[in-house]
């Protein structure tokens, strides 16, 4: 039997992630870094022309999800994809999407609705209702959801529904693009920066850096290197960020109750930061992981994306395309 | 199934429904505004409707007031500069960045964008030759003193009215004296050449009163399902209009737009079977008119129902002593209560309760640093009423706070459409819709078409 693929596309300021899932089984998934020197070749207003020979940023993007579909056709021949879903910061500003130049249908959701549906996927039997925090490149999202039972396409499933959220809005402090900064003024690596953070949370470096603006933190790191180890200054950094994160939530945690926090997006991966938002929070942190797809945290939109268009493709009329497909085997 | 694309009435936003407000503002103001507009866009500096006497007023100060002067025989005609400045940042933005500079090169660089724009109108001469200005402390103290030295600039008198933060017998005596006093001095400043006329006073309030009658039989309609009004001419209309309320070409005006909303709402029960899947906005506060963009995707994801820059919902002014109706008009329903904590409720909670709101949608001018309404305490005390609410009616209304600035677009932030694509997502969630549909029917299937 051939299986039907449903992909999540998650184009986020700084990484691209792809998922396909069939059966609520992940079946393929990548995690890329956009190339920002890429977008200084981008000339055909959005069109990915081939004038560039393919080698600008929407090009980049393009590539992906081509080469993408044929690993999945590659991995499992004869797998028919007939609908994504498109997320994240840029999604909404890619023109090709608007052409219909793929064979699938794309939709577009925000990335608010994308985690919590990778969440929604990932714990199908979770505590009731939970916060998710999702540290992108450039964006924070506090996401308040609850429990709830739903009939979709006669079948009574457990939803996770969003209540309310938030968003970072003037400065992009507490984003990965924080921790980016403070990492080069460093001259290390986000991973070097989550080992030395993480050595650091056993010290008392509570206040010592403005939540706010990264600039205004890169000063006070001059000021500060001095007067306290390489350790101590990375958790500090990692403290005021979850204090961010902590204001950002407040509006949201005032009016409603919640037992459990995910914590997801790029920056999850330093468990530094997942330790200051325990202590902020004061609730147990879950950074979402799979043993069977490394880095699970960092894709969640993407899989919150594919998993909706699983979720809503059984309302479309399908005859059109049960026909299509006797169509398409007959030719074969 | 309904929705605002498929209505013969809602049309997209373009140059002729732009027109078509600035035809029901030339109305309302009986064209006392053409012609600075004229001034303004065109930058001739003639017009070619001659001037009348005008004074400046602020947005809240009762236009009722202004129509009750008496300029030797002639009427006075009430400017609202915060209505031109907006005017402006929508007709002509290139106007709008130069008069940024122009403040910024006079040390307005860091209060409201709409002071801004006015002080920089005014050192470059496009504001119109003022006889007198009416200030009043609502919306904010800020714009109080920028007026205020705006006209200091041009040597035109000008008077301030303070509202008190709460309602009482003694806060209506103490406007009552303020409106006396300033009576008083108008005429010694102006050498008696602009009276206050308390006939004419009575006459306003009655015109007033009548076009307020009108109006809300109108916004009675938009009680019912779907939206009657595009989001941009709605919220022209209210703002541009909020001037016109006291003169009797007005009382025209709103007859008009009563009646064309009733005929509306008669369209839409005969047009449509099913009940609109789109959410029910109410807006609070400015919107970002220097960016059509946003609000077509605004217009485009919701029905917007009601806006609290309509400045109709107030009681009806007693005639009988037309001073202290003004001033209890003042005191009950200034627009919306900036400056009292309890006057922020009792202003909003009429209209979540009675029009039946699914979201709110609030727009936090400047960011919330220089503006009075978008201060976290009083966004705190909406959200506690919608909170309340809530609980009251089993509801489930959602707020937006969305920080930009309403007349700079480069101000607007990055992630402005993600939190309102992400706003109405969650409130189709609420309603039990699914946050998209795919097409029906027209799947191409992988290989039919070579990906290249």
């Amino acid at each position: 039997m051939t299986d039907t693929v449903f992909l999540g596309i998650d184009l986020g300021s700084t990484s691209t992630k792809l998922v396909a899932i069939s059966g609520k089984k992940i079946l393929h998934s990548i995690y890329i870094k956009n190339d920002p020197g890429l977008l200084k070749s981008t000339n055909c207003k959005g069109k990915a022309c081939s004038a560039c020979n393919m080698s600008c940023s929407l090009a980049f993007i393009r590539n992906t999800i081509d080469d993408f579909v044929k690993d999945i056709h590659r991995i499992h021949p004869g797998a028919r994809i007939p609908a994504a879903v498109l997320t994240g910061n840029q999604a909404s500003h890619i023109p090709f999407f608007r052409d219909d130049i793929y064979s699938f249908q794309i939709m577009y959701i925000t990335e608010i609705l994308a985690h919590t549906a990778g969440v929604e996927f990932l714990y199908p039997d979770g505590g009731e209702n939970c916060m998710i925090i999702d540290i992108g490149g450039l964006d924070n999202k506090v996401i308040l959801t609850k429990r709830n039972k739903k009939t979709i396409s006669r079948n009574l499933v457990s939803t996770l529904e969003v209540v309310d959220f938030e968003m970072n809005d003037l400065c992009a402090a507490g984003t990965g693009a924080y921790f980016e900064n403070i990492t080069n003024f460093f001259h290390g690596t986000l991973d070097e920066f989550s080992s030395w953070a993480l050595k650091g949370m056993r010290s008392q470096s509570h206040n010592l850096l403005s939540p706010r603006c990264a600039t205004f933190a890169n000063s006070m790191l001059t000021r500060l290197q001095h007067l306290y180890t390489v350790e101590e200054l990375a958790a500090a950094a990692c403290r005021a960020q979850a204090l961010n994160i902590f204001n950002l939530a407040s509006p949201l945690f005032r009016f409603h109750d919640y037992q459990s926090i995910y914590f997801q997006g790029g920056v999850a991966s330093n468990a530094a930061m997942g330790e200051a938002l325990e202590e902020v929070f004061k609730k147990t942190i879950t950074v979402p992981e799979l043993s069977t797809v490394p880095g699970m945290h960092k894709i969640i939109g993407a899989l919150g994306a594919s998993y909706l268009a699983e979720k809503y493709w059984p309302l479309v009329d399908q005859n059109g395309f049960a026909n299509k497909i006797k169509e398409h085997e007959k030719q074969t | 199934m309904k929705n605002k694309l498929s209505s013969p009435f809602n049309k997209r936003l373009d140059a002729s429904r732009l027109r078509t407000s600035f035809q029901y503002m030339q109305l309302a103001s009986a064209g006392y505004m053409m012609p600075y507009l004229e001034k303004i866009l065109h930058r001739s500096g003639k017009t070619s409707i001659p001037l009348l006497p005008c004074v400046d007023r602020s947005l809240l100060f009762p236009p009722e007031y202004i129509y009750a002067l008496d300029c030797q025989g002639q009427d006075v005609i009430p400017v609202t500069t915060d209505v031109l400045v907006a005017a402006t940042a929508i007709l002509n933005p290139q106007t709008v960045h130069e008069a940024f500079q122009v403040a910024a090169a006079n040390g307005y660089n860091a209060t409201c964008s709409f002071q801004q724009i006015a002080f920089g109108l005014s050192t470059q001469g496009k504001l119109p030759p003022f006889r007198a200005g009416f200030l009043v402390n609502e919306p904010c103290i800020g714009s109080l003193e920028t007026f205020n030295q705006i006209l200091r600039n041009k040597n035109t008198p000008a008077y301030n009215l303070y509202i008190p933060g709460e309602y009482s017998e003694e806060a209506i005596d103490f406007i009552k004296r303020q409106i006396v006093r300033i009576n008083t001095q108008l005429e010694q400043d102006t050498g008696g050449e602009i009276r206050f006329n308390i006939d004419k006073l009575r006459e306003a309030i009655r015109n007033s009163n009548a076009a307020r009658k009108h109006f809300l039989r109108g916004l009675d309609c938009m009680k019912g399902d779907g939206s009657l009004v595009g989001a941009w001419e709605f919220l022209n209309f209210n703002l541009f209009c909020s001037g016109g309320f006291g003169s009797p070409e007005y009382v025209e005006v709103a007859k008009s737009f009563s009646s064309e909303l009733r005929q509306r709402r008669q369209l839409y029960e005969n047009y449509s079977d099913q009940p609109s899947e789109l959410p029910r906005i109410y807006q609070v506060h400015f919107p970002p008119y220097s960016s059509q963009r946003l609000l077509n995707k605004i217009d485009k994801q919701c029905d917007l129902v009601a806006a609290d820059i309509n400045t109709i919902w107030w009681d009806e002014i007693q005639e009988s002593d037309p001073i202290e109706g003004l001033a209890r008009k003042l005191l009950v329903r200034p627009g919306c209560g900036f400056n009292a904590r309890e006057r922020v409720k009792t202003c909003h909670r009429p209209v979540l309760e009675s029009y039946d709101i699914d979201g709110i949608i609030c727009f936090q001018h400047m960011y919330g640093t220089n503006c009075p309404l978008a201060t976290e305490t009083n966004i705190n005390i909406l959200r506690n009423e919608i909170h309340s609410i809530n609980k009251e009616l089993s509801k489930n209304m959602l707020m937006e706070v969305i920080p930009l600035d309403c007349l700079q677009s480069t101000n607007i932030p990055a992630n402005a459409d993600t939190r309102i694509d992400a706003f109405f997502e969650t409130l189709r969630q609420i309603k039990g819709l699914p946050p998209f549909k795919f097409r029906e029917g027209i799947t191409r299937l992988a290989g039919d078409h070579e990906v290249t």
